[in-house]
C-alpha cells in the first residue's frame, strides 16, 4: 500500500517479442510472420487515499509489427486500467506482518484499434477483474505475495461484422521480493488460465481465442537520487496457450510525487 | 523506498494465425427466424431447370392413399424437438450448412517440414480435406444450388400431379407445426433439398458423410413430426434429390476442374506469357504453387465463351493509370482510415471463411427468408446467384493467369496490408468480379434492392484497394467483368418461365 497521501508515477518502456507461439498448446512458428515484436510505453500512477486504500491508473501505448510478410504494423493507445486496492486486514505476527489486500480493476480500450488481426495490440475488450492478495512482510526486508484473480471480459465487435465473446481468465501470481532503502528486487511467477474460448485457426476471430500462459520474471529497482528511481524488468514464457512464447524487457523511471494529506478517517 | 513496489500490468497478448487448423462446430443450430412462405409457387412445375431437364421417376412410393403413414406422423409429433430448428427453410438451412462446410475446409495444404524444421518444398493436400479455395467454393455452391433448384422443379411437377395432401390436411387431428402455406406433400421438398446437398457435400468431403447423414435424418424426421410429410413423402424426396445430385456430379466429372491445378503444365505455360506490366510472383515463404492456374478453363454455367468476358491486358508499367494506382496504394498505406480498415476486414472472407461467394450466398439467403419465398423460388435465386459466382471465378481466373499481373506488394515491397495476401495474380480482382456478378443477379430478382446491392458490390471492390491487395484497375475491370457474367446469368433466368 502507498500510505495516505503518498503517490508515485512511473513511465516505462518495454519490448516483447517472439517467433514461436502456441496454437492451442502446440508450439509453432510461421515464416510468413517471422518475429513478432511489440514495443511500447506505459504510464503508471498510484496514490494512497488512506493508509488502506490506493487508487491506481495505468495507460499503455503499444506498437506491434512483424519482421516478415506484409502485415501492417499496429500502433496506438491500448486499454486504460483503473484499480482500487484495499487492505481490509493487516495482522501483526510478532515482528512480521501479514496483509490481506483486495483489488478491483476496470479496463477499457482507449482507442479504436483493430483487434482481429494476426498482428495487433490488444483485444478491444472491456474487462473487470477482482483480485485477492496475501502479502507477508518480514523485518529483514523480505516479503512474499500470493495473488488470485478472476478477469471477466465482455464481447468484442470485430470488423467482420459480428460479436464474439472474449474468454474470461483466472490468474494466479506469486512473488518473492527483497528491498532496503536503495534497492528493491523481486522474482515472480504468473499463471493465467482461460475459462473458455477457441484455438487460433483460419477464420477464428482472434479475440475469441482461449489465451493462457505461465510466465516468470524479475524486477530490479534502484534508488538513484532524491525521489527518483530506475526500474528494470525481464520476463519469459514457460508455457503458452494461443499466445506467443514471448520474452519481455522493460526499463523505466519511478518518481515519488509530493505528498498530499490523503483522506483522514 | 518500499513505496516503490508496484505492479505494471501491461502484458501484451499478441495472438497470431496463419497456422492451419480447422475449427470445430461445423453446424450450429440456426439462430434465425422461421421461414414463413407466402406462396406455394405451384406454377414452378412449368419452370425450366438449369441443367437436369428430366429425371427418371420410376420406383417412387405410391402417393395415392392420403391416410398412409399417418401413424408415424402422430408418433413423432409428440417427441421431436427439432421442428423449429428446421422451420428456417430447407434451402436456407442447407445453404448455411454448405457455407460452414466451405469455411471448415477453406484451409490451404500444410507446407511439409523435415525433422530439422526446414521446409521440403512439398505441400500436403489431404484427399479427405480438399482445399476449399474461392474458386473451389464457387463451383461447389453452384453444384449444390443447381441440384437443389432443378430437383425442386421436378418435385413441383410431381407434387402438382399427385396432389397428395399434407398429413395435417388429411387428418384434422394432426397439428401443423410449421409456418407458411400448405402444399402437396409428395415428394417432400425438405428431403429433396437435404439429399441433394448431402450427396454432393459427402462426395467432395467424404469424411463428413456421417455428420451430414445425421443432420439429414434430423431434418426429415422433423418434417414428419411437424405434420407436413409422411415417411413415404420423404423417401420420394430423397430419391429425387439423389437422382438429380448424381447428374450434377456427373457434370462435375467432365467440367475440367480436375485439370485446374496442373502445375507441371503451368510451369511450361508461364514462361511463354509476355508482359509489359509487373509480373506476379509468389510472396509466401516457403514458395507455394499458384492456386488453380487453369480454373479459367473450367466449364461455365451461363457464359458461352469465357474469352468474351476477357477484359484485355492490364496497363503497362509506363501507362499513367499504373502510376495513378500505385500512388493510390502508397497513399492508402500511409493515410488509411479506420473505416477503410473495417471495410477491408468486412469483405475479406479469407482463410477459414465461407469465401466471397459464400458471403453473397448468405446475403441472398437472408433476402429469400425476409421475402418469404417458396422453397423452389428461393432455390432459383440461389442457383442463379451461385452459378454466376462460379462463372465469375472462371472469368477472373482466366484473366489472372492469362496476364499474371503482380500484386501491389511485389511492385513496391514497402507496402503493407491489412488482409491476407492470396497466392495468385492480381488482375482482375476476384472479389470485384464475384460481387458485381452477385449484385447484378440479386438486383434482377429483387429490383427494389438494386441500389443497395450495387453499393455493396462497390464497397467489396474498394475493400481490396483499402487492404492493398489490389490496384484500383484490378477492381474497376473486375467489376465490369463481373457485371457481364451477371448479365449472362440473368438472361438465362429470364427464359426459364419463372419470371
Amino acid at each position: 500500500m502507498q500510505g495516505a497521501g503518498n503517490s508515485v508515477a512511473a513511465v516505462s518502456a518495454f519490448q516483447e517479442s517472439y517467433s514461436y507461439y502456441a496454437v492451442g498448446e502446440r508450439p509453432t512458428d510461421n515464416t510468413g510472420l517471422g518475429v513478432i515484436t511489440a514495443r511500447g510505453a506505459t504510464l503508471y500512477a498510484a496514490s494512497g487515499v488512506t493508509d488502506f486504500l490506493d487508487v491506481i491508473v495505468n495507460v499503455p501505448w503499444i506498437s506491434t509489427g512483424s519482421d516478415a510478410g506484409f502485415w501492417e504494423t499496429q500502433t496506438g493507445l491500448q486499454d486504460v486500467s483503473a484499480a482500487l486496492r484495499l487492505r481490509p486486514l493487516s495482522l501483526a505476527l510478532g515482528s512480521q506482518r501479514l496483509d490481506v489486500v483486495v483489488a478491483g480493476v476496470y479496463s477499457t480500450p482507449m482507442s479504436d484499434y483493430v483487434p482481429d488481426l494476426p498482428v495487433t495490440i490488444g483485444h478491444q475488450v472491456t474487462a473487470v477483474e477482482g483480485r485477492v492478495l496475501l502479502h507477508y512482510v518480514t523485518t529483514s526486508g523480505w516479503s512474499f505475495t500470493g495473488q488470485g484473480g478472476y478477469l471477466g471480459r465482455g464481447t468484442v465487435t470485430v470488423d467482420r461484422g459480428f460479436d464474439v465473446d472474449a474468454p474470461d481468465q483466472v490468474e494466479f501470481w506469486t512473488k518473492a521480493a527483497w528491498g532496503d532503502s536503495d534497492w528493491y528486487g523481486d522474482v515472480w511467477l504468473q499463471h493465467v488460465v482461460p475459462q473458455s474460448g477457441t484455438n487460433i485457426g483460419p477464420g477464428v476471430p482472434f479475440p475469441s481465442n482461449a489465451q493462457g500462459f505461465t510466465r516468470i520474471g524479475a524486477t530490479v529497482v534502484r534508488h538513484v537520487f532524491a525521489d527518483w528511481s530506475v526500474v528494470a524488468g525481464l520476463a519469459g514464457t514457460l508455457d503458452a496457450r494461443n499466445v506467443g512464447y514471448a520474452t519481455r524487457f522493460n526499463i523505466g523511471f519511478v518518481h515519488r510525487l509530493p505528498s498530499w494529506s490523503g483522506v483522514q478517517l | 523506498m518500499r513505496q516503490l513496489r508496484y505492479t505494471l500490468n501491461t502484458s501484451v497478448f499478441v495472438a497470431l494465425c496463419l497456422v492451419l487448423t480447422a475449427c470445430d462446430g461445423l453446424i450450429d443450430t440456426p439462430a434465425v427466424p422461421e421461414l414463413n412462405v407466402t406462396s406455394a409457387d405451384s406454377a414452378a412445375a412449368l419452370w425450366q431447370p438449369i441443367y437436369v431437364d428430366s429425371i427418371d421417376v420410376t420406383g417412387l412410393p405410391d402417393p395415392s392413399d392420403p391416410q398412409e403413414g399417418l401413424d408415424e406422423v402422430r408418433t413423432l409429433a409428440g417427441s421431436n424437438t427439432s421442428i423449429r430448428t428446421w422451420n428456417v427453410g430447407a434451402v436456407q438451412a442447407w445453404t448455411e450448412i454448405t457455407c460452414k462446410m466451405v469455411a471448415k475446409y477453406n484451409v490451404a495444404p500444410f507446407a511439409e517440414r523435415a525433422p530439422d524444421g526446414r521446409y521440403t518444398g512439398r505441400f500436403l493436400p489431404d484427399p479427405q480435406k480438399p482445399f476449399t479455395s474461392p474458386p473451389f467454393a464457387a463451383r461447389l455452391y453452384a453444384m449444390i444450388s443447381v441440384a437443389q433448384y432443378d430437383a425442386l422443379i421436378h418435385t413441383w411437377r410431381l407434387k402438382y400431379t399427385a396432389n397428395r395432401p399434407e398429413p395435417a390436411t388429411a387428418d384434422a387431428s394432426i397439428r401443423r407445426a410449421a409456418p407458411g402455406v400448405a402444399m402437396p406433400s409428395w415428394p417432400n421438398a425438405d428431403a429433396v433439398v437435404a439429399r441433394a446437398t448431402v450427396e454432393i457435400l459427402a462426395t467432395l468431403y467424404p469424411g463428413e458423410r456421417a455428420t451430414l447423414e445425421s443432420l439429414y435424418k434430423e431434418a426429415v424426421d422433423s418434417r414428419i413430426a411437424a405434420g407436413i410429410a409422411r415417411r413415404s413423402d420423404v423417401i420420394a424426396g430423397d430419391s429425387i434429390g439423389k437422382r438429380v445430385a448424381l447428374r450434377v456430379l456427373q457434370r462435375a466429372q467432365t467440367d475440367k476442374f480436375s485439370a485446374a491445378d496442373d502445375q507441371p503444365r503451368w510451369r511450361r505455360v508461364e514462361p511463354t506469357i509476355v508482359t509489359t506490366w509487373p509480373r506476379w510472383a509468389c510472396e509466401e515463404n516457403p514458395l507455394r504453387p499458384p492456386m488453380l492456374p487453369f480454373f479459367g478453363e473450367v466449364l461455365p454455367w451461363h457464359v458461352a465463351d469465357i474469352s468474351k468476358v476477357d477484359p484485355g491486358p492490364p496497363p503497362s508499367e509506363s501507362d499513367p493509370i499504373f502510376k495513378r494506382d500505385l500512388d493510390e496504394m502508397r497513399s492508402i498505406n500511409d493515410n488509411r482510415t479506420r473505416e477503410q480498415v473495417r471495410i477491408a476486414a468486412f469483405w475479406e472472407d479469407g482463410a477459414g471463411t465461407a469465401t466471397p461467394p459464400g458471403h453473397w450466398m448468405r446475403i441472398a439467403v437472408e433476402q429469400t427468408r425476409s421475402s418469404g419465398l417458396s422453397p423452389v423460388r428461393s432455390a432459383r435465386v440461389l442457383a442463379y446467384l451461385a452459378t454466376s459466382q462460379h462463372d465469375a471465378a472462371v472469368a477472373a481466373w482466366h484473366t489472372k493467369y492469362r496476364y499474371i499481373t503482380a500484386r501491389p506488394c511485389t511492385v513496391d515491397p514497402s507496402l503493407r496490408m491489412s488482409a491476407g495476401l492470396p497466392n495468385f495474380p492480381g488482375y482482375t480482382s476476384g472479389h470485384s468480379t464475384f460481387s458485381s456478378a452477385a449484385a447484378e443477379v440479386l438486383s434482377h430478382f429483387f429490383p427494389t434492392q438494386r441500389a443497395s446491392y450495387m453499393a455493396m458490390a462497390d464497397e467489396a471492390a474498394e475493400s481490396r484497394i483499402y487492404s492493398r491487395i489490389h490496384m484500383r484497375i484490378d477492381c474497376e475491370v473486375g467489376k465490369q467483368q463481373g457485371q457481364a457474367v451477371g448479365v449472362a446469368a440473368v438472361q438465362r433466368a429470364q427464359g426459364d418461365a419463372a419470371e
